[in-house]
């Protein structure tokens, strides 16, 4: 009798596939649960398994259907234990596990201190100054808003751990003293409240001189400086009014930058016509920068620089080709140069959700030289995405309604991305301005983490970690230096 | 071969990301985890989980990877 009632049972257990995605790098085939981000390797079990399984299918029926075609049972009742295990399969009618979504603490004001600049490159979206206005805007932050700005941050934002200011612009060291004076004030509330701080600056490096670098090493910024490759490749579009290129005087902010050691250069390239990733990873490795963040140029189709299909498809390969220099600075437990990748890694290695692009309104926001409020400085200019201002602080309705329209689960497009639970929704800013056509680009970065983080999900996950703390990883992996310890908790 | 003490090591920081409960007995009373006085390169490695664990939230939960939306608190470990 007990048997009969386990065997019943067991008949009675419907399976059903989960929503994956399969894909093939290298000669191995991946499966990618979209929901559940789970990673595995597909082989023709598992292929033929997600193929019985995909209307439903009795756990009984499908053993039976492996084994007709030439598996064993027990290897087929293994493996099919193994892709619920794996949450694959599961029993028809169950919920899936609901993922959490990623939190985060860290509130960032991106703060426009200069709405002009001294460069006119062309791929810019500032616009020749006049980001999304309909009229010229504010040139400059002025003293009686920037000194509003660090006190109203921090009433706005009272409990939090970690503040984050990054100047931006224009080119934002057209109004150093504000930049300065908004640091100084902010270090001051810091202290007082015992929060973090961490300091941003976007350049275009061309006005860094000793003075600015002294402070950027004495406030330990992340200095974002843009340079788009050698000499010929970066004075084809990035040129001072007068029509002369801007790389000798940026590469000599770059030496001054790297001459200060807590400064964190990250070597920021705009890839296109002419200028491939793989180009502008090269160069900022071999300059010296901590870290590159190198992504191609957001233009019309067809625009003057915009990428051709063939182009597209080596940044594409080119991206493809990051998942050996990913594996290789993880093996050896260091940080990667390139950094697209690692959030994506790290959502699979804590299996976090993104349901949402950025922090862009809740956690992150923009402030125009006037004042107002946007979820972040690529906003600045568009009546519709302002949330408030200075004075009157955010509006959480507002806020939240931009949050509602852009992220993964409203937008009809992402409905059936396979990708959208890593991707998040892609930049409302981009996709405000050119709808979706960065979409392929970011399923080849998810596609390239699932093979990093596979490749060390098996035996040692927390090397993955090197991506973001060689230094717990150091410690992780170094022997203990006074002996073994009794027991633990 | 395995050292046990990093496999110990590797087991506070698997269970450090994943379970509040333990950070808070981790953090407050590191000396039950580690099972004993903490050595000078446990103290230090205390203090990393402790930067890790928000930095990883930031991360995870929102760092973008495009080229206009830089940062915005985690592009980097350097803090103030």
């Amino acid at each position: 009798m007990p048997v009969l009632d386990r065997d019943i049972r067991r008949a009675e257990v419907m399976l059903a596939a989960t929503p994956h995605h399969r894909f093939e790098i290298n000669g191995i085939r991946y499966l990618f649960g979209t929901d559940n981000l789970r990673v595995a390797r597909e082989d023709a079990w598992t292929r033929e398994e997600l193929r019985c399984a995909e209307g439903g299918i009795a756990q009984d029926v499908l053993v039976s259907e492996l084994a007709g075609r030439g598996f064993d049972i027990k290897t087929s009742e293994d493996k099919v234990a193994q892709l619920r295990a794996s949450g694959f399969l599961i029993e028809r009618g169950c919920a899936p596990i609901e993922l959490e979504a990623g939190q985060g603490d860290c509130v960032t004001f991106m703060v426009n201190v200069s709405q002009r600049c001294n460069l006119t490159c062309s791929y810019c979206y500032v616009n020749q100054g006049l980001f999304d206005y309909e009229e010229k805007p504010v040139k400059k932050m002025r003293r009686e808003t920037f000194e509003t700005v660090v006190p109203r941050v921090f009433r706005m934002f009272p409990d939090n751990e970690s503040y984050a200011f990054h100047f931006y612009g224009g080119e934002p060291l057209m109004n150093f003293v504000a930049i300065r004076e908004m640091s100084e004030a902010a270090l001051d509330h810091a202290k007082m409240s015992g929060a973090r701080l961490q300091f941003y600056i976007t350049t275009n490096g061309t006005l860094i001189t000793e003075e600015v670098a002294d402070f950027f090493d004495r406030f330990r910024f992340n200095v974002y400086l843009s340079v788009d490759g050698d000499k010929a490749s970066h004075d084809e579009y990035r040129t001072y009014h007068n029509g002369r290129g801007s790389f000798d005087d940026v590469m000599k902010s770059f030496e001054l930058l790297r001459s200060r050691p807590h400064v964190y250069v990250i070597g920021s390239s705009v890839i296109r016509d002419g200028f491939s990733l793989g180009e502008a990873i090269g160069f900022l490795a071999d300059h010296g920068a901590d870290m590159c963040k190198a992504e191609r140029v957001r233009l019309a189709e067809g625009a003057s620089g915009a990428l051709t299909k063939s182009q597209r498809d080596r940044y594409l390969r080119d991206t493809r080709d990051l998942i050996e220099h990913y594996i290789e600075a993880i093996s050896h437990g260091r940080t990667a140069m390139d950094y697209r990748l690692t959030p994506k890694i790290l959502q699979l290695l804590m299996r976090r959700r993104r349901t949402f692009f950025c922090a862009a309104g809740e956690r992150m926001f923009g402030i125009a030289a006037n004042g107002e409020i946007y979820p972040c400085a690529l906003h600045v200019g568009r009546r519709r995405a302002m949330l408030g201002s200075l004075d009157d602080g955010i509006d959480g309705e507002l806020a939240n309604a931009f949050r509602r329209k852009y992220s993964a689960q409203n937008q009809p497009r992402c409905a059936t991305c396979w990708a959208r639970n890593l991707c998040g929704g892609g930049c409302s800013a981009m996709v405000d301005r050119f709808g979706h056509e960065d979409c392929e680009a970011l399923r080849a970065e998810a596609e390239a983490a699932i093979v990093v983080f596979d490749h060390f999900a098996t035996n040692d996950p927390l090397q993955l970690l090197a991506l973001v703390s060689p230094e717990i990883v150091a410690w992780m992996n170094s022997p203990e230096e006074q002996g073994s310890r009794g027991p633990s908790q | 071969m395995v050292d046990k003490d990093t496999d110990h090591r590797k087991a506070i920081v698997a269970r450090a990301l994943i379970d509040p409960a333990f950070r808070k007995v981790l953090f407050q009373q590191p000396e039950k985890v580690f099972g004993g006085p903490l050595t000078p390169a446990d103290a230090k490695g205390l203090e990393q989980i402790k930067k890790l664990v928000p930095h990883l939230g930031d991360i995870v939960a929102s760092v973008s990877s495009d080229i206009l939306c830089t940062g915005g608190g985690c592009g980097s470990s350097v803090a103030v």
